[in-house]
C-alpha cells in the first residue's frame, strides 16, 4: 500500500538517512526506534508527504488515506477543542458544524475522558490534555495509514493504555500504524524498525 | 476549505483583538504625525492628505503581516493541510480575505474620518473609502506573498517589509492619484482603473504563489 525504495533524505548537504526501503503492510503496527537525532521525525514526515525524498522512490496506492500526528500539534490554542477538530475534518473535505459532527467530536473526546472540555479554548489545556485532543482526531478521521510521532508524549499511564487499545483496534480494522517513541510500547505483534547509522533496519 | 478556514480565522483573530487595536492605533498615530510636523497650513495638508493616508495605511497593513502564517507554520496546521490533501490555495485566500476585512477594510472606513485632521474634504469620503478598500485588498495580497517568502526565517519582519514596500509603489501612486483627482474635481476613472487592475493581478498571482512557496518552505525548513 505504501512503499519506499532506496529512499534518501538530505537536509542542508547533510545526509539524514539513505538506502531506506520498506513496504508498509495493512493490519500492522510498526515501531520505529532510533537515538535522538537519528532522523525518525524526518522519516515520518517523508512518509506523510510533508517532505520529499532527495533520492529514491516512494509510491502510495490511491486508496491510502494518511493521517499524521507529529511533534507539532496541528492545533490552535485560541480555538476550542471542538473548533480544532472540526477544522481537522474540514481540511479533509468533511463539512462540520452539524449535530452529528458535534456528537462525533464529543464521543471522540470522551474516549480520552475530556468531553467536558469540548468548548474550552486550548490555551487553558495542560500539555497532556492538548495531546488528547490531537489524538481524538484519530477517532474522527477515516485514515488507513496512521503516522504517529511520539504519540505518548505528555500522556499519563491510563491514557497511554487507552491509546494502545485504540491502536490495536485500528490494526484489527486493517489499518497500518507507524509510530516512534523513546519507550517501546507494550503492544503484541509489534514490527520493529530502527534508524541506525543513517540506515533503516527492519527486524521483522 | 475556504469557508472553514475563513470561519476559523475570524474566530481566532477576534479572540485576540489586541493585534487589530494596535494596527488601528498605529494608523491613527501616523496620520496625526503629519499635521503635527507640517503645521496647520490647510492647502499643504490637503495636498498631502492622499499620500499621508496611503503611506499610513500601507505601513499599518505591514504591522501584523509577519503573523499571517507564522503560528500555523509553527504549530503544524500547514503540515495537516499538506497531509490531508487540503488546498493551500484556498487556505491562503481565506487568510488574506480575513486579514483584509479586519485591517484594510477598517482602515478604508477610518481613512476619511482621520483625513479630517488633514482637511480632507468630506465630499471625497466615498471615493477615499472605495479607493482605500480596493487598493488595500491588493496590498494584502502582496503581504501574503511576502509573508510566505519569509515564513521559514526567524525575525522575518524586516525582510518582509523590504520585500513588500517596493511592491506597494504602484498601489501608492494610483491610490493617492485617485484621491488627489477627487479633491481637485477631476475624473478618478484612470487611476482607479489602474488600481483595480493591479489588485486583480495581485489576487490572481499572489495567493497561488504563496501557496506554492508555503509548500516549498515546509519541505526546506
Amino acid at each position: 500500500m505504501l512503499r519506499v525504495s532506496d529512499g534518501a533524505y538530505r537536509f542542508d548537504q547533510r545526509m539524514i538517512f539513505s538506502q531506506a526501503s520498506i513496504e508498509l503492510e495493512p493490519e500492522s503496527i510498526y515501531f520505529l526506534k532510533g537515538e535522538n537525532g537519528a532522523g525518525k521525525t524526518t522519516f515520518l514526515e517523508v512518509i506523510a508527504g510533508v517532505r520529499t525524498l532527495s533520492a529514491g522512490m516512494m509510491s502510495v496506492e490511491d486508496s491510502v488515506r494518511t493521517h499524521y500526528i507529529g511533534h507539532k500539534s496541528g492545533i490552535s490554542k485560541q480555538l476550542t477543542a471542538y473548533e480544532n477538530l472540526t477544522y481537522a475534518l474540514a481540511i479533509r473535505g468533511v463539512r462540520g458544524s452539524n449535530i452529528n459532527t458535534r456528537q462525533g467530536v464529543e464521543s471522540a473526546l470522551n474516549y480520552f475522558g475530556i468531553a467536558h472540555l469540548i468548548d474550552l479554548p486550548l490555551a487553558y489545556f495542560s500539555a497532556g490534555q492538548k495531546r488528547k485532543v490531537v489524538l481524538a482526531a484519530l477517532l474522527l478521521i477515516d485514515a488507513s495509514v496512521l503516522l504517529l510521532d511520539e504519540p505518548y508524549t505528555s500522556l499519563d499511564q491510563p491514557s497511554c493504555a487507552l491509546l494502545n487499545k485504540l491502536l490495536l483496534q485500528f490494526r484489527d480494522k486493517g489499518c497500518t500504524v507507524l509510530l516512534t517513541s523513546h519507550v517501546q510500547p507494550q503492544l503484541e505483534r509489534l514490527r520493529l524498525l530502527e534508524l541506525k547509522d543513517k540506515k533503516l533496519v527492519s527486524y521483522s | 476549505m475556504f469557508l472553514a478556514t475563513l470561519s476559523r480565522e475570524y474566530q481566532r483573530v477576534l479572540r485576540n483583538r489586541s493585534s487589530i487595536a494596535n494596527m488601528l492605533a498605529f494608523f491613527a498615530l501616523i496620520v496625526i504625525c503629519y499635521p503635527l510636523a507640517l503645521g496647520v497650513e490647510k492647502e499643504l495638508l490637503v495636498t498631502l492628505s492622499p499620500v499621508a493616508l496611503w503611506v499610513s495605511a500601507l505601513l499599518s497593513l505591514l504591522l501584523n503581516t509577519h503573523q499571517l502564517f507564522e503560528e500555523d507554520f509553527e504549530n503544524g496546521i500547514i503540515d495537516q493541510i499538506i497531509v490531508g490533501q487540503g488546498s493551500l490555495f484556498w487556505y491562503v485566500l481565506a487568510k488574506a480575505v480575513c486579514f483584509w476585512t479586519l485591517s484594510g477594510l477598517i482602515l478604508a472606513i477610518l481613512g476619511p474620518l482621520l483625513g479630517g485632521m488633514l482637511y480632507l474634504p468630506l465630499s471625497v469620503a466615498p471615493v477615499t473609502i472605495f479607493v482605500l478598500a480596493v487598493g488595500s485588498f491588493g496590498a494584502v495580497m502582496i503581504n501574503v506573498l511576502a509573508a510566505s517568502l519569509t515564513i521559514a526565517l526567524r525575525n522575518n519582519s524586516i525582510l518582509l517589509s523590504l520585500i513588500a514596500l517596493p511592491l506597494f509603489a504602484p498601489t501608492l501612486i494610483f491610490g493617492a492619484g485617485a484621491i488627489s483627482n477627487a479633491i481637485e474635481g477631476i475624473s478618478v476613472s484612470v487611476p482607479l482603473t489602474f488600481l483595480s487592475a493591479l489588485t486583480l493581478i495581485s489576487v490572481a498571482i499572489c495567493p497561488l504563489g504563496a501557496a506554492f512557496i508555503l509548500r516549498l518552505s515546509r519541505d526546506l525548513s
